[in-house]
């Protein structure tokens, strides 16, 4: 498979946002049921997470940087054309839909549950979940062509 | 994989061009190489301006490189 920087790129976002993010969400969700359940059961987790994940994401498009160099030693073509910014905003649009859904969802949520970390983790996982899509949706254009 | 409606010849003008690289020709044009390979299997539509880059890298009017077969609907 020949896949451009761009393309891996989109590669390592999404695995490594559906594994930390995955586990982020599991954890959330065990304990929403709790009576005790509260602002700071979530923020330090969050914070652990937000951290793991930037330091994943530098560490893996560096090693894909320093792999993908070329035969003559030049650094890999890690420029975007239009082809990968329409891919981008063709993605994006789809995402788009899908975080205005949750956040209409989140706020109807507000009708029969006054917990404000629980309402806030709903969001957050509807804009994870439209990452996700993004990525996914990148990845299909990039192998279908369109 | 979804082709578009859009043929081109840039393989053979590649081959005529020197076998010229799929890589020398995202370079001249400035895109990357996966979308020549992209353009040349017919999976990518380029912008026009990308088109006539393309077109004058090999020195040929802009027709010789991409063609739009009739689909023999027109009148």
């Amino acid at each position: 498979m020949n896949l451009s920087f761009t393309e891996k790129s989109v590669w390592i976002s999404l695995v490594s946002t559906v594994l930390v993010y995955g586990y982020y969400f599991v954890r959330v969700f065990e304990q929403a049921g709790n009576p005790d359940f509260g602002t700071m059961n979530t923020l330090g987790l969050f914070v652990r997470v937000v951290i793991a994940i930037v330091v994943i994401e530098i560490v893996l498009h560096s090693l894909m940087a320093v792999a993908g160099r070329r035969k003559d030693g030049s650094e890999p073509d890690q420029r975007k054309d239009e082809r990968d910014n329409l891919i981008d905003l063709k993605s994006a649009r789809i995402a788009y839909g899908i975080l205005g859904f949750g956040v209409v969802c989140s706020a109807g949520g507000v009708l029969f549950s006054d917990n404000a970390v629980l309402m806030a983790n709903i969001i957050l996982f509807f804009f994870i979940l439209s990452e996700v899509v993004k990525f996914a949706t990148q990845l299909f254009y990039y192998r279908r062509g369109f | 994989m979804a082709k578009t409606a859009i043929e081109n010849c840039i393989r053979t003008l590649r081959f005529h061009a020197g076998e010229m690289t799929q890589q020398a020709l995202a370079d001249k044009v400035g895109v990357t190489r996966q979308t020549i390979i992209a353009i040349e299997a017919a999976r990518y539509s380029p912008s026009l301006e990308v088109a006539f880059q393309i077109a004058e890298v090999f020195q040929v009017p802009l027709e010789e490189v991409f063609q739009y077969p009739s689909t023999g609907t027109a009148d």
